[in-house]
């Protein structure tokens, strides 16, 4: 944050009306409490007010180097009082000795300037006490607008991974293959036909649904998985084999909503698409204390050439992760073999706690 | 009799095809593969007249087994959703089929098949179709060649130097070399950036196989690759070169 009167040349132009507006009254008040000459009260106004201006702008680099956040703790309030009475004595002392060395023969406003050290120090005090004050009201006004940025931009992510996930939940490849397939079952195999157009509005009444609630049981969530392979089941066939390894701690955990189901939809894509052989998509989840550990794993025809386009629902999962948890360390991506490996973490809500207490903090680093 | 053949990688999709095709008498199935490298190596041999042909499939896609095709049938494409398909479709396919499609819609896309395998097959459609699959600069990361009968899918990742050669590319991997029927600027678009540069008209090398950079004669620059081979760096090339090389 810069100098907030040197900011803008505005702020110069008030700040030296003011100090003009100042340093006329204190020379009213000279010539009517004492009877120095008019020139005399003017240079006396003139010296203290011009010299404290100055001090004024430099006081904002010690306040904002020791105190960056504006906040106020003992430490702060010591360095403040150091920086106080540094800035008053050299005020007082400079003052004086400027003055007693360009007016000669005064006397009378010797006298005057003597008798009233006391009233100047408290002004000294007074003004320091201002100038605090001043820049304490900027630097708040600015950590509020900053605040302000940063809401809505965290906002504006929110709003565009959700999209996201509405896009990709409905995957227009997935449903007009399987409608595909409905359209030859409905002739050929009309039973069939009609458990796959119940599960596939199953399906998508539970993608429909995300947006409703944040979260949702991981066994939830699974079975909705389990609805959308077993879909491409019926068009794959044996092509698509789906393991699953899930403890009984894990199934009751909470999980954010369809955060598994791009993982799923590239494992179908990457692996049973590209192939002619079986592919066998495994899913294993481990509770522990602090989380869960959930990897999704399927074996890819090691003569498939990569064919990129695996990042985005990637990214995406990663965003909503790091949106709700604020962490960006929760997802792990493994290519060994012909084995790809998503790993993920799900920390659960205490360790969560904890770790989004302070997630503005998070953002500005 | 039109000889037909269907590349299609799901099952129902193919029943679905044959049972709309059960009452047209003047077309008799051939053959059924369920990814693009056996319906390419089919198509080559068994010569149908007329291809049903999905675009994404295991293997090769659709659009990557034109490149290659000896024998040019009559092709009715078939896909889901794919935008990029859907572009090339619209002015150069003689006809596609949005699955799902209806009997009525897939009998006129047959009668117009019937047409034009009667009027002598469809040479022009396939060769305007990978012009235009040419001008999207997409990304690539494999690259199909036909030598005499062979069809290699050579990955990206495999490239460790390309070299001009006529109308051809010549690429290089480690353990082979392949022709293509392609140009230097084609390759020069659409390998990735990060991992390539065109150190000459007549040569794009990948960065991480430069072993070094020597000065040879004055004021001309040549590189040797990890694999020994010294390559020539022309005056345009050079920039870029330091440019990827950070130097």
């Amino acid at each position: 944050m810069s100098n907030p009167i040197l900011e803008r040349l505005k702020h110069i132009y008030i700040y030296l009306i003011v100090w003009i507006i100042i340093a006329f009254i204190q020379a009213l008040l000279i010539i009517f409490a004492t009877d120095v000459q008019l020139y005399v009260a003017i240079t006396d106004s003139l010296v203290f007010n011009i010299l404290y201006a100055l001090l004024a702008v430099t006081i904002w680099y010690p306040i904002r180097y020791s105190n960056p956040e504006g906040k106020l703790t003992f430490r702060i309030a010591i360095t403040y009082l150091v920086v106080g009475v540094v800035v008053v004595t050299g005020w007082l002392y400079l003052g004086y000795t400027i003055l007693k060395g360009i007016l000669v023969n005064q006397e009378a406003y010797f006298q005057f300037l003597n008798d009233s050290f006391i009233a100047r120090l408290a002004t000294g005090i007074l003004y320091y006490g201002v100038t605090l004050l001043i820049y304490h009201l900027f630097i708040y006004a600015k950590e509020l607008e900053a605040k302000k940025l940063n809401e809505t931009n965290l906002n504006l992510l929110v709003k565009e991974s959700e999209l996201n996930v509405l896009r990709s939940q409905l995957n227009p490849h997935f449903l007009f293959n399987s409608l595909n397939s409905i359209s030859y079952l409905t002739v050929s195999d009309p039973a069939r036909a009609r458990e796959m157009i119940i599960k596939l509005s199953e399906f998508l009444r539970y993608a429909l649904k995300h947006g409703e609630r944040e979260k949702t049981k991981l066994a939830e969530e699974i079975s909705n998985i389990e609805l959308y392979l077993q879909i491409e089941k019926i068009r794959f066939g044996d092509k698509l084999v789906f393991e699953k390894e899930v403890s009984e701690l894990c199934a009751e955990g909470l999980i954010p909503n369809m955060i598994l189901q791009p993982l799923f939809e590239n494992a179908v894509k990457h692996g049973v698409y590209e192939s002619t052989e079986p592919i066998t998509i495994k899913m294993v989840c481990r509770g522990e204390q602090a989380g869960m550990h959930i990897e999704i794993s399927n074996n890819y025809d090691p003569d498939q050439v990569s064919r990129k386009g695996a990042g985005i629902g990637l990214k995406n999962v990663r965003n909503r992760l790091m949106l709700i948890y604020g962490r960006d360390d929760l997802v792990r991506v493994e290519k060994s073999g012909n084995l790809f490996r998503v790993q993920l973490f799900i920390p659960l809500a205490e360790s969560v706690k904890k770790r989004s207490e302070n997630p503005n903090k998070r953002e500005r680093s | 009799m039109i000889k037909t053949v269907i590349v299609e990688d799901e099952k129902l999709a193919r029943d679905l095809i044959r049972d709309y095709l059960d009452k047209h008498e003047d077309f008799q199935i051939i053959g059924e593969y369920e990814d693009g490298f056996s319906g390419l190596k089919a198509i080559n041999e068994l010569k149908p007249d007329l291809v049903f042909l999905d675009i994404q499939m295991p293997k090769l896609t659709g659009f990557e087994m034109l490149e290659v095709l000896e024998h040019h049938p009559v092709i009715i494409f078939t896909t889901a959703y794919d935008q990029y398909a859907l572009k090339a479709f619209e002015h150069n396919a003689l006809d596609y089929l949005l699955k799902p499609y209806s009997a009525e819609r897939f009998d006129e896309a047959l009668a117009k098949a019937r047409e034009r395998v009667k009027s002598g097959g469809d040479q022009k459609s396939i060769s305007r179709m990978v012009e235009h699959r040419d001008q999207q600069k997409e990304t690539i990361h494999r690259v199909v060649v036909k030598s005499r009968s062979k069809i290699h899918v050579i990955p990206v990742d495999r490239i460790v130097y390309l070299e001009a050669q006529d109308d051809y590319v010549m690429i290089y991997t480690p353990d082979s070399r392949h022709l293509k029927q392609k140009t230097m600027k084609f390759f020069e678009a659409r390998l990735p950036e990060e991992d390539f540069v065109r150190i000459h008209r007549g040569y794009i090398v990948r960065i991480s196989e430069i072993a070094q950079m020597q000065l040879y004669e004055k004021e001309s620059y040549i590189v040797i690759l990890k694999n020994g081979v010294k390559l020539p760096v022309s005056k345009t090339g050079l920039p870029r070169l330091k440019a990827k090389l950070d130097f």
